[in-house]
């Protein structure tokens, strides 16, 4: 029974210990990669034969059937350009040019990496769909609350990501993806 | 005292043991879960086209609301899969996934110069048949089990009816020479 007791318990104790060291390996970090361009993070593994078991994992879990970094970029930011956690409850101003890229587009994801429901069923802003100034460069809102101009809706009360994709991104962004521009992200308001 | 030291290592020892069989597991599990979510509503080794993204869709995380996305599974275990895709623009491109997430071949429109993107898919160990088509890539997959994933850019809602028009028209199916 003493024996039982001893091996069942280190099993057991084993097991609980593994699983939750895993859990929390994946946990952290999520998809930093180890580029970023002010809160925007990056790796260029995801998707390929290349990653890592714990990058793999971490992309099944955040990132499932993503391209290499020849065909698609993908940079997540959870947080402004000052730091701090990106919020429903506040409104931002993202502020940018074009990315080196074929066609990009920005879309904003909650908490379970999914997208955010909205009334207006806007879910991204993209190359061929936001709205511009006369230079080129665009202004875009991402807020709970409608808001004149490019909008990007997200949710009150929960904290989201925004993920901006590449596709086909230049040469230049290939060979040193810590160096491109990408939109900044300023918080404006909160409630 | 050896008892306890014992008992300490042979934790440890099932700890890392469990540690590693869950990060190495998980994938596999995630795109096996996928796969049979997809496969219920459709055969395998056939296009399934799916709808726009929108916050409804739950089935893979993050997904692309720019993006028309066309699925296929693959089994290979009968024989070699062959895949046509019509382009349209700005981007289209196939890739193909094994059954462990790895993403193994990807072309996109610019590359395939104009014309229809053809991939002829080889289970492991097989050779290319002797008739496989002169504009076709031939691959040869890391696992029976997979998914071909053709992403197609729309610039913008009134582009989607034409770009599906187009995209009805891809195949996927069994090779047959």
């Amino acid at each position: 029974m003493k024996k039982i007791a001893y091996w069942g318990g280190m099993i057991v104790l084993g097991i609980a210990l593994g699983l939750g060291s895993a859990r929390m390996m994946l946990g952290l970090g999520q998809l930093d990669g180890g580029y970023s361009v002010g809160p925007w993070k990056t790796g260029t593994d995801f998707g390929s034969a290349n990653a890592g078991m714990y990058t793999r994992a971490r992309v099944a879990l955040y990132g499932l059937l993503a391209l290499d970094k020849k065909e698609t970029l993908y940079y997540t930011a959870q947080t402004d350009d000052a730091g701090a956690p990106l919020s429903g409850n506040c409104t931002y101003v993202v502020e940018g040019k074009d990315l080196a890229a074929r066609w990009w587009s920005v879309t904003a994801y909650g908490p379970d990496s999914f997208l955010i429901p909205n009334e207006a069923n806007i879910y991204s802003f993209a190359k061929t769909t936001v709205k511009r100034e006369a230079d080129g460069h665009y202004i875009v809102r991402v807020s709970a609350e409608r808001q004149q101009g490019n909008w990007l809706p997200v949710k009150a009360g929960e904290n989201f990501d925004m993920t901006a994709r590449f596709y086909n991104p230049d040469q230049s962004v290939q060979a040193a993806p810590g160096s491109t521009e990408l939109p900044h992200i300023v918080k404006e308001s909160c409630k | 005292m050896k008892r306890v030291l014992t008992f300490i290592v042979g934790t440890a020892i099932v700890a890392g043991a469990a540690h590693m069989a869950a990060v190495w597991a998980l994938p596999r599990v995630i795109m096996s879960k996928v796969m049979d979510a997809v496969a219920g509503d459709a055969r395998v080794n056939e296009f399934v086209e799916q709808p726009l993204a929108t916050s409804a869709a739950r089935r893979v995380v993050r997904p692309s609301p720019d993006l028309a996305y066309s699925m296929c599974i693959l089994d290979l275990s009968r024989g070699p899969v062959s895949v046509r895709v019509p382009l349209t623009g700005p981007y289209t491109s196939v890739a193909l996934y094994s059954s462990a997430t790895d993403n193994f071949y990807v072309r996109n429109d610019r590359e395939a110069k104009g014309k229809d993107l053809v991939v002829v898919i080889l289970p492991k160990g097989a050779s290319a048949p002797a008739d496989v088509p002169a504009d076709a890539d031939v691959v040869t997959a890391p696992t029976n089990k997979g998914l071909v994933l053709v992403r197609r850019v729309v610039e913008n809602p009134e582009a989607f009816p034409a770009l599906d028009e187009v995209r009805k028209k891809a195949t996927c199916a069994p090779f047959q020479g």
